[in-house]
């Protein structure tokens, strides 16, 4: 029997139970694992419970991206935390679980927390909530459907893009106007308006609207 | 004797027919001398109509009767053709009627009014520039000046007279002047230049071929200078060469009297007393006869001083006592004045009582002659007075004139200011209105992106609602009831299997409504092209057409001046409000379309079109173009009747 400190950072108690059930379920089936459990539903907490027990104290963190901003506003969201954690508890194996399912979403925190498991909501159903948590403890990467076609997606791409393409391509998505980008990418109106022209010719829309533009980059899993 | 300038002027302006018979008659009169034919032409003359040449015939006819010494005549017709002038204004009738007036008095030997009315005739004359009439009007009242021993006054107006006479050349009235000249310088002993003038006068005379006694007459005269500077040889020769001339006593048998008496006068102080009685005789009978009154009394105290020659003391003192009673008589003062002398010196009886008569008569006449020449200047200088006061009234009369034209331009300047800034005053207006509307219009644009952004915010806000809480909580629940054991049969536990991917379906659904309503934001149309759209939508609904707007590889609206967005919907609601009045048109077509840095629209309609070169350019037109030129781009209209027109205006965007 292999005990397993479990953190589980999640602001929607539902959830949080049903991570319980599912860790209760694995204990239950296998004999294998059992869970000693901590959770919080907010970052200052979670930040406390992390400095008490010390780094690499928790195997598996559980940690959800949409969290209110902490009280010294360093930690905007449960993602900011993720990075905390990345640096602080290396060997710690992060379970991020969000409801967002944007492509960009999930690639910025591929990029930035470079997560063991990446689940969308959505894709959940209780099996595939156990079957992931699992994997993870056998050192799998535990990804929700969603996560894996993306990736599948990003393998198969020719097209690459950087950090800026990508950021110019979001806020366009999101109904940012043209002459706001400046206030969000650093770059000048020309740059930006060069680099559209350019992630168009490289989609093969060059006279298409920024309209198409977007439903391409969407398509192709880019945002 | 007189010698007035009497020579008339022919102004004939008659060309009338009812004038010719007045001038017939007066021509009648000049022929026959007889003053009948004056009355008849007068009355004629005073039924025509026309006052300018009644007042011209009405001169001729006092002038006329004048001539022929019909006193009453004379006055009645010359006063009728003053008031006549003076009614008409007619400034040479004045100066003529004043001319007859000064020779008709000069003649009754009534100096001063005979002064005065040639004092006003040369003050009218030189009004008119007349130098010929006025030199001679100068030389009358010399003339009489002269009778009244003025002698400077009278040769100051000579030298005016002989200067204007030089300057228009005419001869016989500078001849005139000089002789008159000559006999002032006699009269006053300054012989030297008394010889010189009527020797300059005999110079002129040469030249002028002049064929009256005139010569005569100046030769007598040069012979009297000599007479009274006692050169009684010289003065015999110029007596006799006047006498030379054997018609003499034809044409001017008074002159030839006078000479033959001067002649006889001057052989007798010379002491050469042959033929002498004879000549005085002859020269006595021939004044007689023609009525010589100062001449007969000259010639009696002239035979008196014979006999005293030839110590006949009593036929002396009968001479000179007629001599004396006829001066007396005829108001011959200077005569009555040398017979009383004369019988002073031969009458021993009665000398002191002559000498008496003699020292009061002279003393009267120098009081008179004084007073005289104090009328003379009183008449000059009241004139000078009238001419100074009538320079006033002139200069009032300019000046009030020249204020009244100052008033006038500054009264239309004034209007002209006003005016002008009442324009200005509408232009700024206009300007301001303009401000205004574009001011409303701005405040349109920041409602409308006002309304968008918050109808942007609302739709994230339930899209992220949605997202964030809702699905969270769903799929929380969904979850929760998948880790639930359901005690039943396989049926049951399918159907809540089959419950949760509902549930879970109905997630995603959510999701999605939530995406499309983030993604929505980005076909949103652009505000300004909704304003546009809802300008376009009002007129249409007006006009009763359909429309449609294109807005090829969307503009960027935000970034274009508030100018440009502000002209172009102007221009737009222009050309609508033009298509909606006289197009017909069904259908319109807005197209915006970005070429290079060029903003170019297009506006075409179907309607009935209208001729683009005969078509009077409106106001509608002209204010497009004006917004155009504003923003320095250009435009294009094409219009065929019945194929609908065009328009394409093409604007650069990053006007600077």
């Amino acid at each position: 029997m292999k005990l397993k400190n479990v953190l589980i950072i999640e602001d929607h108690p539902q959830i949080t139970e049903s991570y319980k059930l599912a860790l209760q379920k694995i204990a239950n089936d296998s004999n294998t694992y059992n869970f000693k459990i901590e959770e919080t539903s907010t970052i200052d907490n979670a930040l406390k419970i992390l400095n008490k027990q010390g780094e690499n104290f928790y195997d598996i963190i559980f940690l959800d991206i949409k969290l209110p901003k902490s009280s010294d506003g360093k930690f905007l969201s449960g993602e900011d935390l993720g990075i905390y954690i990345k640096k602080k508890s290396s060997n710690s194996k992060i379970m991020i679980s969000t409801t967002f399912n944007d492509n960009h979403r999930i690639n910025n925190i591929f990029k930035s927390i470079n997560p063991e498991g990446f689940l969308i909501k959505n894709d959940l159903k209780p099996k595939a909530l156990v079957n992931a948590i699992e994997e993870l403890l056998e050192g799998i990467p535990a990804y929700s459907k969603t996560v894996k076609v993306l990736l599948r997606k990003f393998a198969t791409n020719d097209i690459s893009i950087d950090s800026i393409d990508r950021q110019i391509l979001y806020y366009l998505s999101i109904g940012v106007k043209m002459s706001d980008l400046p206030k969000f990418i650093p770059m000048s109106m020309s740059g930006i308006e060069r680099r559209k022209r350019q992630l168009k010719e490289s989609f093969n829309l060059s006279k298409a609207n920024d309209k198409q533009l977007v439903e391409k980059a969407k398509e192709k899993g880019f945002i | 004797m007189l010698l007035f300038f009497n020579c008339k002027k022919n102004n004939n302006l008659s060309k009338f027919s009812s004038n010719e018979r007045v001038l017939s008659f007066i021509e009648d009169s000049k022929k026959s001398n007889n003053a009948i034919y004056l009355y008849k032409a007068d009355s004629l003359n005073s039924r025509i109509n026309n006052d300018l040449i009644q007042n011209r015939n009405l001169l001729k006819i006092s002038y006329q009767a004048y001539k022929l010494k019909d006193t009453n005549l004379f006055k009645e017709t010359n006063l009728k053709a003053y008031k006549l002038s003076n009614k008409l204004k007619d400034t040479f009738g004045l100066a003529d009627t004043h001319w007859n007036f000064g020779a008709f008095y000069g003649d009754k030997e009534r100096l001063d009014s005979s002064y005065y009315h040639f004092f006003q005739a040369y003050k009218y004359f030189e009004l008119l520039k007349h130098q010929n009439y006025s030199a001679k009007m100068l030389y009358n009242m010399a003339f009489i000046q002269s009778r009244t021993t003025d002698f400077i006054e009278a040769e100051a107006k000579l030298f005016q007279a002989i200067s204007k006479n030089k300057s228009i050349n005419k001869y016989k009235s500078l001849i005139r002047c000089y002789s008159l000249l000559g006999s002032i310088y006699s009269e006053i002993e300054d012989f030297e230049n008394s010889i010189s003038y009527h020797e300059k006068a005999l110079d002129e005379l040469e030249r002028l071929k002049d064929n009256s006694t005139f010569k005569e007459r100046i030769l007598n005269d040069l012979g009297v200078t000599f007479q009274l500077k006692k050169e009684y040889g010289k003065s015999i020769s110029y007596f006799k060469e006047a006498l030379n001339n054997d018609s003499l006593k034809q044409l001017d048998v008074n002159l030839f009297a006078k000479t033959l008496d001067n002649l006889s006068y001057s052989k007798l102080l010379l002491g050469d007393t042959l033929d002498v009685k004879l000549n005085f005789e002859e020269s006595l009978k021939i004044r007689e006869q023609e009525n010589n009154y100062s001449g007969i009394v000259i010639n009696k105290i002239h035979l008196a001083e014979y006999h005293i020659v030839n110590k006949d003391t009593l036929k002396a003192i009968k001479s000179l006592k007629e001599a004396y009673n006829l001066a007396k008589k005829v108001k011959n003062n200077r005569d009555v004045l040398s017979s009383l002398k004369l019988l002073s010196k031969i009458e021993i009886d009665s000398s002191s009582s002559h000498l008496k008569k003699y020292v009061s008569l002279s003393d009267r006449l120098k009081k008179e002659e004084r007073q005289l020449n104090n009328t003379f200047a009183r008449i000059r200088f009241e004139t000078d007075e009238y001419i100074e006061k009538a320079e006033k009234l002139r200069l009032q009369k300019s000046l009030l004139f020249l204020s009244i034209i100052a008033l006038l331009l500054i009264f239309s300047l004034a209007y002209f200011i006003r005016i002008q800034k009442n324009k200005n005053k509408e232009l700024l207006f206009q300007s301001q209105q303009q401000l205004a509307n574009e001011e409303i219009y701005k405040l349109l644009l920041v409602q409308k992106s006002k309304l968008e952004e918050g109808r942007v915010k609302e739709r994230q806000r339930i899209s992220e609602e949605l997202h964030d809480g809702i699905i969270g909580k769903i799929f929380g629940a969904r979850i929760g009831l998948g880790f639930l054991n359901i005690e039943g049969d396989k049926e049951t536990q399918d159907k809540h299997d089959k419950y949760l991917d509902n549930l879970q379906k109905i997630e995603e659904e959510i999701r999605d409504i939530s995406h499309k309503l983030k993604s929505e934001i980005l076909s949103t149309k652009d505000d300004y092209i909704s304003i546009i759209e809802d300008l376009v939508r009002e007129k249409s609904e007006l006009g009763n057409f359909d429309y449609q707007i294109f807005n090829e590889d969307p503009i960027h609206w935000n970034e274009a001046s508030e100018e440009i967005k502000i002209n172009i919907y102007r221009i737009i609601q222009e050309v609508l409000q033009n298509i909606l009045k006289h197009s017909q048109a069904k259908q319109v077509k807005l197209k915006f379309k970005k070429i290079k840095e060029n903003l170019i629209l297009e506006i075409i309609d179907n309607g009935i079109g209208f001729d683009v070169k005969n078509s009077k350019k409106g106001i509608g037109l002209k204010n497009i173009k004006s917004r155009i030129n504003k923003l320095e781009g250009n435009i294009e209209l094409n219009s065929d009747v019945k194929r609908g027109t065009s328009i394409k205006l093409k604007v650069p965007i990053n006007k600077k």
